[in-house]
């Protein structure tokens, strides 16, 4: 039906016809300290390919780089390292003229729709703008019907690029006619074509100022956007969030680009306009072939708009394949953690949602191996410790990520000062940490008097309760107030929760409770923390407990017939595929 | 398709072509009130011209032309041109002239006065001069209002703009208004100053010995002859009632001095005010036009580039800021005293230069924080999508922005810069003699503070304070006019152009 499903179409049968290659693109920030700092990888070495007329998703939670990459792609950021081929061309390389006009074929919506028009100017100015700075129309004539060598004079030149160009000229007997995108009409242009025996002069008058015909552009932008003519004197302020996005996407058209990078477009909108703007531009695209890249952080958004989706996370991507296909059996550990956080209206539905530990690490020291691996559900286990149980695996994972975001909360000048002075600070308490990660365990005579003790308070003998508690265990044990504890078992025995008032005493007086041979381990790790060394002890567990998730950085591996790739180790023929995990996860 | 486009823009000249009428009657009411005064507008024209000109000279060959002695002749050629043609301008007639309504006259034996407008005493003559140039100074303010309200009605195509609720806003800002007139008060006794005072600069500082006055000896029963100078000296405030004469009284030659005399060798203290608005005005806009413009551009360099563009300026401007004014000022006073830029206004000119590289760190800080906060506005990264030239980009995405700011601080610190120079002329380093300044009559006025001649100290120190609190006020008045927040929502680059107006 349009050009673009057709371009689709043949595509699947022949060879893909990318816009857009990137290769290895990096986009660090410098941190602008004055002392050499870690730099923040953002886009931290990514590969996909745009296919012309499609639309590619991406999607990942705040600060995965999903937006950093986005800028990139239109030259709003400088690339660190990689490569943007648009058309076959590296554009990280381009500058002066050369990237000029290059940024006509890629343009940018911006996600906010009140920041992103400059609110001093009229709607007409604003879309204006880009067509002012290019000097647009070009006005570039293309001669047809001769092998003769041609010369355009006059208000024309000879159309040198691969665009369309703006006005033709049909050689013998000097027809025009003037590309729909211009508004000109075409008896507003006269043309005088002499031929010679090895030349064709066409000289041209158009007896249109180019500021009419910009204004004349502006005002059909604004109709093809959904807004009216005469917006074109209104002020931004005059307008709610959903036509200032139209205002946006005309502004981005104005150049008539190939390729548009929308930045989250309808994140700040109400939702009853998010899908008008949506439709709005799946007709634009279908109108004129645009090839979009839909960076965005709501889900069932991306699966409605695109064709295609890719899932980062920490300046990589961990996904990337068909959207439908993606959406229904998500290969990639992270995707189908980010997919089951979709809300689910059904409320007899026991999809289990999976809760990810902690927060993204910071993309100024990303962990090493799989950016993934702080907070995988179904990380790759040494062999050595498959036999372990989850709960001392999840507790020794668990001290590993509380002491990663140690390392990264920011020490000021005073609490470095007390922690060489050997006082306390919000970093101290390793021992609490302890008692939080890993189960504590009581010897069997004290175990019993804990049941006594709760059988007590639950029948209402407080004072016998408080009498064993008292017998068995010693206040000096422990540098908890023993009065406050006894207090909150008896009130937790009260609110029913028996586990939680047996834990509150077994963390305090009890053992940890690790399987020997992991405990030594463990020890030396608390013991590197409590001499302030958190660092060794950090990479004291990692080499003990670390697998290959922790030492190398996975591959994309083809995960489906369609060319889907996802980045996990668990793909390698050696381990179990993420989803096998998943299920025994849930059982 | 292509055969329905249309052209629905119309540019202002058509515009005004199909209604010409408003614009007609705005035109010709503008053309009638400046004809009228036209004279006096090609003298202060070109007197600035002049000036300028000879600063330029000086510039470039290192001494004041048409001033030195040894003038270069194509600079005394210009200067000279634009001299003949401010002449040629006190020659053509004017409405408000000292010659149409002359306040200078003399009483003769019948007790009437003669050389007077109309025969009326100085007094009511001087007055109705100085209503007069009033009510055209507003008159012209209002048609200039006027005129920007004709534009809105007839020739606007946009039905709103941004401008509109500023203005709303400042018109329902009292105080605000009460700055802005004492302001233009001020100004029309700066611009006007050779009509508005009762005698002339010439006359009464310049060369007193000159001109003459005539004058009714009641002793002798005939009209008298002395010079300016010896009339000033006899009519000096000298703090006993003998030698004194107060504010709205007439000296013993029949003058009348509205604000009273000064101390020896006297002379009216009104026309010295008046000559040295003229001289705190053109030290004020000097100094800040200058510290504005170098405020505005690296506000905008900085924040459009940051990082090390950001820190080299934060670093000079901490080094200028670091420098005792008082001890610099005393400095340069000394270094460049026998300099030709001394020669324009008695250092004057030297002053505002100072002021000029002194305050613009203060101003630049004023705006970097706005200009930051503009630059991260997305409307800055579109225009570089599209291939904007960075200048381009800093002058309409980002200066519409901090001009506000410019102007709250600007005024704000023109009070400083009025108070600066008064203090410094009390000091006796800033504008010597014999050039008006209203620190100095604040200094010559001080011993007599206690006695009869209280006047020549308090009335200048009063005229200071109410300048400075007018220009405040109007300062509060913009920053509250450009601020969204004190009548509901509106944009966020706004509220940012207006938050750091507190201080």
């Amino acid at each position: 039906m349009s050009e673009t499903e057709e371009l689709r179409r043949s595509d699947r049968t022949d060879e893909r016809n990318d816009l857009v290659n990137v290769n290895g693109l990096k986009t660090y920030y410098e941190s602008g300290g004055i002392l050499g700092s870690q730099p923040v990888k953002a886009v931290d070495g990514v590969d996909f390919d745009i296919e012309r007329g499609e639309t590619l998703g991406l999607v990942g939670e705040s600060g995965c780089g999903k937006t950093t990459l986005g800028r990139t792609l239109v030259r709003l950021e400088r690339a660190t390292d990689g490569e943007v081929l648009f058309d076959g061309e590296d554009i990280t390389t381009f500058s002066g003229k050369r990237l000029k006009k290059w940024r006509r074929d890629a343009q940018i919506v911006f996600q906010d729709p009140e920041s992103s028009l400059n609110d001093r100017m009229t709607v007409g100015e604003i879309i204006q703008e880009p067509l002012d700075v290019h000097d647009w129309p070009d006005l570039d004539v293309d001669v047809v019907g001769t092998q003769k060598e041609v010369t355009v004079s006059g208000d024309g030149h000879l159309n040198e690029d691969e665009r369309e160009a703006d006005i033709t000229v049909e050689v013998p007997g000097g027809a025009i006619s003037v590309r729909d995108g211009v508004p000109l009409p075409q008896d507003r242009v006269s043309v005088d074509v002499s031929e010679s025996d090895s030349s064709v002069t066409v000289t041209l008058s158009v007896d249109v100022s180019r500021s009419k015909l910009r204004r004349a552009r502006v005002r059909e932008l604004l109709t093809t956007v959904g807004l009216r003519r005469e917006h074109y004197f209104r002020y931004p302020h005059q307008f709610s969030g959903g036509q200032r996005q139209r205002i946006g996407i005309a502004r981005a058209l104005a150049l008539e680009p190939e390729f548009v990078v929308l930045d989250e477009p309808v994140s700040a909108l109400d939702v009853s306009v998010q899908a008008k703007i949506l439709n709005l531009l799946e007709e634009l695209q279908e109108e004129f072939g645009l090839t979009y890249l839909f960076i965005a952080h709501d889900l069932s958004v991306v699966r409605h708009i695109c064709d295609r989706v890719a899932v980062m996370y920490l300046g990589h991507i961990m996904e990337i394949g068909e959207s439908d296909e993606l959406f229904q059996n998500p290969k990639n550990p992270y995707t189908r953690a980010l997919l089951s956080a979709i809300p689910d209206p059904d409320p007899t539905d026991d999809k289990r949602r999976i809760t990810l530990r902690g927060t993204p690490p910071s993309p100024r020291d990303p962990p090493k191996g799989c950016p993934f691996t702080t907070r995988c559900p179904v990380k790759i286990r040494p062999s050595e410790y498959d036999h372990l149980d989850e709960e001392t695996w999840e507790g020794i994972e668990l001290l590993r990520e509380i002491l990663r975001e140690r390392s990264r909360a920011d020490r000021s000048f005073t609490e470095m000062a007390r922690g060489v002075l050997g006082m306390e600070t919000r970093f101290s308490g390793i021992d609490e940490i302890v008692r939080e990660v890993f189960p504590h365990r009581l010897d069997p005579e004290r175990e019993q008097a804990l049941e006594r003790a709760i059988e007590a308070a639950d029948g209402g003998r407080e004072d016998e309760a408080r009498e064993i508690l008292g017998q068995h265990f010693d206040p000096e044990e422990t540098d908890a107030d023993f009065d406050d504890l006894v207090d909150a078992f008896i009130s937790d025995v009260h609110a029913g929760s028996h586990e939680q008032a047996r834990s509150r005493v077994r963390d305090r007086f009890g053992e940890m409770d690790v399987p020997p041979e992991v405990r030594s381990d463990v020890e030396t790790a608390i013991d590197h923390v409590r001499s302030g060394d958190e660092d060794t002890a950090r990479e004291y567990l990692r080499d003990q407990f670390g697998s290959v998730c922790d030492a190398e950085s996975p591959q994309h591996h083809v995960v489906s017939d369609t060319g889907r790739t996802s980045y996990c180790h668990r793909h390698r023929a050696e381990h179990e595929e993420p989803e096998v995990v998943f299920e025994s996860l849930v059982d | 398709m292509s055969s329905q486009h249309q052209f629905e823009e119309v540019p202002l000249r058509e515009r005004l072509a199909t209604n010409p009428r408003p614009a007609l009657v705005w035109a010709v009411g503008l053309a009638l009130l400046l004809l009228v005064e036209l004279g006096a507008v090609i003298s202060t024209l070109f007197g600035v011209f002049e000036l300028v000109a000879s600063v330029a000279i000086g510039a470039v060959s290192g001494a004041p032309q048409g001033i030195g002695p040894n003038s270069d002749a194509t600079g005394a050629v210009v200067v000279s041109i634009l001299n003949s043609i401010e002449q040629f301008g006190n020659t053509l007639p004017t409405l408000l002239s000292r010659s149409l309504i002359p306040n200078q006259g003399h009483q003769v034996a019948s007790g009437a006065w003669e050389g007077t407008f109309l025969g009326l005493p100085p007094a009511y003559a001087w007055f109705f001069r100085v209503v007069l140039i009033y009510a055209y100074l507003f008159l012209l303010l209002w048609w200039a209002w006027f005129g920007y309200r004709t534009f809105v009605e007839h020739y606007r195509q946009a039905d709103w703009t941004p401008r509109d609720d500023v203005v709303d806003r400042l018109r329902g800002h009292r105080w605000g208004q009460f700055g802005l007139v004492i302001v233009v008060l001020f100004v029309g006794l700066a611009l006007f100053a050779p009509t508005i005072s009762p005698t002339t600069f010439e006359q009464d500082i310049d060369r007193p010995y000159e001109f003459e006055v005539e004058y009714f000896d009641e002793e002798t029963g005939t009209v008298e002859t002395t010079t300016a100078g010896d009339a000033n000296l006899v009519s000096s405030s000298q703090g006993t009632p003998a030698y004194n004469t107060g504010p709205l009284s007439y000296d013993e030659f029949g003058r009348f001095h509205p604000f009273g005399t000064m101390n020896l060798p006297g002379g009216d203290l009104f026309t010295f005010m008046a000559y040295g608005a003229r001289v705190s005005l053109f030290i004020g806009v000097t100094a800040i036009a200058i510290s504005g413009f170098i405020a505005a551009a690296f506000g905008l360099l900085t924040a459009y580039y940051k990082g090390f563009a950001d820190l080299s300026v934060v670093v000079i401007s901490d080094s200028i800021q670091a420098i005792p004014v008082l001890l610099l000022l005393i400095l340069i006073n000394v270094v460049f005293a026998d300099h030709w830029l001394t020669s324009f206004y008695n250092g004057g000119l030297l002053l505002a230069l100072a002021f000029g590289f002194l305050y613009w760190p203060g101003l630049w800080r004023a705006v970097r924080g706005p200009a930051f906060q503009v630059s991260e506005q997305e409307w800055v990264d579109a225009a570089r999508s599209y291939g904007q030239r960075s200048t381009t980009t800093m002058r309409k995405h980002m200066l519409p922005y901090i001009l506000g700011y410019l102007l709250v601080y600007g005024s704000l610190t023109i009070g400083g810069i009025i108070i600066t120079t008064a203090a410094l002329s009390f000091l006796n380093i800033g504008i010597g003699a014999p050039t008006p300044e209203w620190g100095r009559a604040v200094a010559d006025g001080r011993s007599y503070v206690a006695t009869e001649s209280w006047h020549i100290a308090l009335i200048p120190g009063i005229l200071i304070v109410l300048v400075v609190t007018a220009l405040n006020a109007f300062g509060d008045g913009i920053r509250d006019a450009i601020d969204p927040q004190s009548q509901g929502g509106e944009g966020a680059a706004n509220e940012a152009a207006a938050a750091g107006g507190g201080g």
